[in-house]
């Protein structure tokens, strides 16, 4: 019996060492062969958020195409700065991607990390979303230009929530605030709570992603009254744009992929593809109007310059509200 | 006993200066009309503070008594730390006295564990911690903590990582 | 409603959905007795292996891991004396000392009929008052949970170990702790000391899981085999409570799966805090000082009316009662289904489904984990040199996956020495356990208040929920400064 237990030993303890070192490719694979194993994927939200939703699927969406799987892992904190960190810090053999939104620019002019979208390699822009901006249903604003006059009217009444200090969300309703020339309260609410308090009347509005409340909006509790679009998105048709509805403010919610920096070529290119492929399909254009997500392929090279176009802009506006510390 | 306790209420102290020390640090930026980042940890710095000289004084006090006590004659009442409220519903240590040296060697060891697991990887780690726990710190022979090793961490990795597929730390390689 | 709930139960007897439900019931078991493993984790790993199922099946499954992963963290509480998840936390006071007596099995048993009850009861007040409940619970505003809270923490006291000044000091200890990291309104990173890895802060199951789990470890490896718990030299005799028992602790059991179901139905509060009160409760109804049996029965049947609790919000509001729900919701999303209040007239097959697929749920765990009680007491005869080592490694495991980030380990590991060192000096643990559950939220819900009222303290007395809350917390210092004085005058006084 004692031996039998020594021999299983040493049988189990060699499976574990193989299996722990061969689980790398041989050193160097050729990029031809990539990818030989599982890709992580980091999500830097939490499991069950819309940026989670996203990521999942794709990674759904792109194992058939590259051939292995892609398990999400979900690194969250630190104001999203706990992700970037980690993977910006990984190998560059592709093997490490992470999403990628305009939270990635925030979080540096908001201070919480010391680096952007230069620590990343970019590899395609996917989706776009926007933001939308809710109140009660029975509400005495029934639309987007009552609401913005009375706040120009009534500076300090009006209390928006936003998903946290420095979010995207937060900086729309700061863009509002700023274009009214008015004073908002800005109140911070974690995931879903927002709606809770529209509905209990702690807050008169909130600004959030669509598909965030689009269940509300359709049961007729809450009313979306504009988005931050440049255009009316087809899951709700009938809600205008900020710019249709006098102000002139257009900003939209990116999501994208990239790896770390210094990722050899081939391999960007390999995934490249294969997202571009990803978003074309039936599948995940039906899972985006659900959600309503656009979807919104940009190769890597010109995403990069789009990135930094929005650089600018967002750390223009962030300085102008006074949000940003650098 | 005593002494310990003492020590701990400066321990308590010092901790208490640290945080100060550090909320200095915190900017204070804040969103009208509520307390900044800064107001909680004063208040449980400021609390924590209280209590601790609360206690130190408290049994000083008893210590007092006590001695009173002893000197009229008879021993009276309690040690402090007895029931106002319920039973104790925490753990507490074995009856026999643990060996301190394997107490502290065992310590020592997770640590260092877990330091393997973030330089040489989970598995490699787990490996080499459950080996040298088995054998170096409860003197199992060699036999029993060669298969009891690689039981237990075969079984994790086939559940954990081929299994669930669960993402777990390789270290540098 | 009868005639569509019996035809839902045709739909979900299928043999491809008694399939799921019990494979998600036996891993949410399976996870949630394991310490260091949580039933969150369990349904984050499942949730790509749902894509390719109907959207009843993939809940269903989903399900099954959550209400087997509360069940099952009682197993792990009692017999070692580690909560399998937080929410069993408080499960540990009474179930560990209990199982050293040698009525492991007893306990175990009480605390299964404990978790099944509440989480029927939680189940049933979802298919009939979910809309009633849910809109009330939107009347808890910022101002409301952190009069809620604050009762919470006045329970502080009854996990105190008799030194309620100790208590307190643990209990700051707690909230120190929770200090570190981002600040939970404006995000600003507070006592990082210069880690950059510390701007996340001290997660919540890490440092149970340290507290917990790491000076059991210690304490099994550096003690002598031969007597440390006599668990195992005791024969198990009766597996469930007496029916004379559950008749004493019915009352009991049902005021604590209602405490369950209101937290959970409350967005931003779950099982842990559930567990506290319940836990709180049933001190307060036990006969005797020390340790019984409904000192698990409360927790227990608070923490699974947590799980129906929660879903009330989550189908009627499309707002997740906790951070599991979460990603159920994420789950349906993914499904193309929209919980929220269209989701009953657009989708009422696919909700009674669901309540059906519940109730078969909890049966099963009744089942699986009652018969597997009999199993769960063997591993008690592991050497324990064994058993603590693996759960060593399992600890490491679940520290890590909470974030995927080898730091949390290392608060595990921190957690465990501070743990070690404070029940050396006679400090409870208890207290600091239930600051880290309750601090964050307070401070959140305080902020957040003042925010929302521009700085005028009148919110927080405005509301007639808070000061009934209020209420209760002043009677129970009273009532705990009374009792403390009594004790005190007999002995050397003040």
């Amino acid at each position: 019996m004692k031996r039998i237990g020594l021999l299983l030993g040493f049988v189990l303890v060699s499976v574990c060492l193989f299996a722990g070192g061969g689980a790398e490719p041989s050193s160097g694979g050729s990029a031809s062969a990539y990818p030989e194993k599982p890709i992580e994927v980091t999500c830097v939200f939490g499991a069950g958020s819309a940026a989670d939703l996203i990521t999942r699927k794709f990674s759904d969406l792109l194992q058939p195409i590259l051939g292995q799987s892609l398990p999400v892992v979900n690194r969250t904190g630190g104001g999203q700065s706990i992700g970037y960190s980690h993977v910006k810090d990984q190998k560059p053999d592709g093997y490490s991607m992470i999403w990628t939104s305009n939270g990635l620019l925030t979080a540096y002019y908001q201070g919480n990390m010391d680096f952007k979208q230069e620590a990343f390699r970019s590899i395609a822009r996917i989706s776009y979303e926007p933001v939308s901006i809710a109140v009660k249903y029975d509400a005495p604003w029934a639309t987007m230009e009552e609401f913005f006059q009375y706040i120009k009217n009534n500076p300090g009444k009006i209390r928006i929530g936003n998903s946290g200090v420095g979010s995207y969300t937060h900086l729309v309703a700061a863009a509002i605030e700023n274009k009214a020339e008015s004073k908002v309260v800005h109140v911070p609410f974690g995931q879903g709570l927002a709606f809770a308090s529209i509905m209990g009347g702690q807050i008169e509005a909130s600004v959030q992603l669509p598909s965030e409340v689009l269940a509300q909006h359709e049961a007729k509790q809450l009313r979306i009254l504009a988005l931050s679009s440049g255009e009316r998105i087809a899951a709700l048709p009938e809600v205008p744009t900020f710019k249709e509805s006098k102000i002139d403010l257009e900003m939209i919610l990116w999501r994208g992929i990239a790896v770390p920096a210094g990722t050899p070529n081939e391999i960007v290119k390999k995934l490249e593809s294969a997202a571009k492929k990803a978003v074309e399909s039936e599948d995940f254009k039906q899972f985006c109007a659900g959600m309503s997500i656009i979807p919104a392929f940009q190769p890597g090279a010109e995403f990069e310059k789009f990135i930094a176009e929005d650089d600018r802009l967002i750390g223009q506006l962030m300085k102008t509200i006074g949000t940003s510390k650098r | 006993m005593k002494i310990k306790n003492h020590s701990v209420a400066i321990l308590a102290l010092i901790v208490c200066g640290v945080w100060l020390l550090y909320s200095a640090k915190i900017s204070d930026s804040t969103m009208p009309g509520a307390p900044g980042p800064k107001f909680f940890p004063y208040i449980i710095i400021s609390l924590l503070a209280f209590l601790t000289i609360l206690n130190e004084i408290l049994s000083w006090r008893r210590l007092l008594q006590k001695k009173k006590m002893k000197t009229a004659g008879s021993v009276r009442g309690g040690v402090s730390e007895q029931e106002d409220c319920a039973h104790s519903p925490v753990q507490s240590f074995g009856e026999e006295a643990a060996d301190r040296k394997k107490t502290f060697l065992s310590f020592v060891l997770i640590f260092f564990y877990i330091a393997g697991i973030d330089v040489i990887g989970f598995y490699p780690a787990a490996v080499l911690a459950l080996f040298l726990a088995l054998k170096g710190i409860m003197r199992i022979n060699w036999l029993k903590s060669l298969s009891g090793t690689a039981i237990i961490s075969g079984s994790v990795f086939i559940i954990f990582s081929l299994v669930f597929q669960l993402p777990l730390p390789r270290g540098i390689f | 409603m009868v005639s569509s709930i019996l035809h839902a139960f045709g739909s979900v007897l299928t043999p491809e959905l008694l399939l799921v439900m019990l494979l998600g019931s036996v891993v949410g078991i399976v996870f949630g007795s394991i310490p260091g493993l949580t039933y969150s984790m369990g349904i984050i790993l499942f949730l790509p292996m749902t894509f390719r199922l109907s959207p009843l099946a993939a809940i269903s499954l989903l399900l099954g891991v959550y209400i087997g992963g509360m069940t099952g963290g009682s197993v792990a509480a009692i017999l070692l004396g580690i909560p399998g998840t937080p929410s069993a936390a408080a499960t540990v006071f009474d179930g560990y000392p209990l199982a050293k007596k040698g009525l492991a099995g007893k306990a175990l048993g009480t605390a299964l009929v404990a978790s099944i009850f509440g989480g029927l009861l939680s189940v049933i007040t979802l298919m009939i008052v979910a809309p009633l409940i849910a809109n009330f619970a939107l009347n808890f505003g910022p101002a409301e949970i952190f009069a809620l809270v604050l009762f919470g923490l006045s329970t502080i006291c009854g996990v105190s170990a008799g030194n309620i000044l100790k208590g307190l000091v643990s209990g700051c200890i707690g909230l120190l702790v929770m200090t570190i990291g981002l600040d939970p309104v404006m995000g600003m990173p507070r006592y990082t000391f210069g880690f950059s890895r510390l701007i996340a802060g001290v997660d919540l199951l890490p440092f149970m899981i340290g507290m917990f789990a790491i000076p059991q470890i210690v304490q099994s490896f550096s003690t002598t085999e031969v007597k440390i718990e006599n668990i195992t030299s005791k024969k198990i005799k009766t597996v469930y409570p007496s029916l004379k028992e559950l008749r004493r602790m019915f009352w009991l059991t049902f005021r604590c799966a209602l405490i369950g179901i209101g937290i959970g139905s409350i967005p931003g509060t779950g099982g842990p805090v559930a567990a506290f009160l319940g836990y709180d409760q049933a001190r307060r109804t036990k006969k005797s000082e020390g340790p019984a049996l409904e000192g698990i029965a409360g927790p227990e049947a608070a923490n699974n009316g947590v799980t129906g609790g929660a879903l009330i919000p989550m189908f009627t509001l499309g707002i997740p009662g906790d951070a599991a729900t979460a990603v159920l919701l994420g789950a349906l999303m993914i499904h193309g289904l929209k919980p929220g209040p269209l989701l009953f007239s657009q989708h009422a097959d696919f909700v009674y489904g669901v309540y059906a697929a519940l109730i078969v749920i909890h049966v099963i765990v009744l089942f699986v984990q009652g018969f597997g009680i009999r199993f769960f007491v063997k591993i008690l005869n592991f050497r324990k040199c064994y058993l603590f080592s693996t759960i060593l490694v399992l600890c490491t495991i679940g520290a890590y996956a909470v974030n995927n980030n080898v730091f949390d380990i290392y608060v595990m590991f921190f957690a465990g020495l501070l743990a070690f060192f404070m029940t050396k000096y006679d400090y409870p643990v208890a207290p600091a356990v239930l600051a880290l559950v309750l601090g964050p939220v307070m401070e959140d819900s305080f902020r957040r208040a003042l925010i929302l009222s521009q700085g005028s303290f009148n919110i927080f007395v405005t509301s007639p929920i808070s000061l009934v809350f209020y209420s209760l917390t002043v009677l129970i210092l009273i009532g705990q400064i009374r009792r403390s004085a009594k004790n005190a005058g007999s002995g050397t006084g003040k």
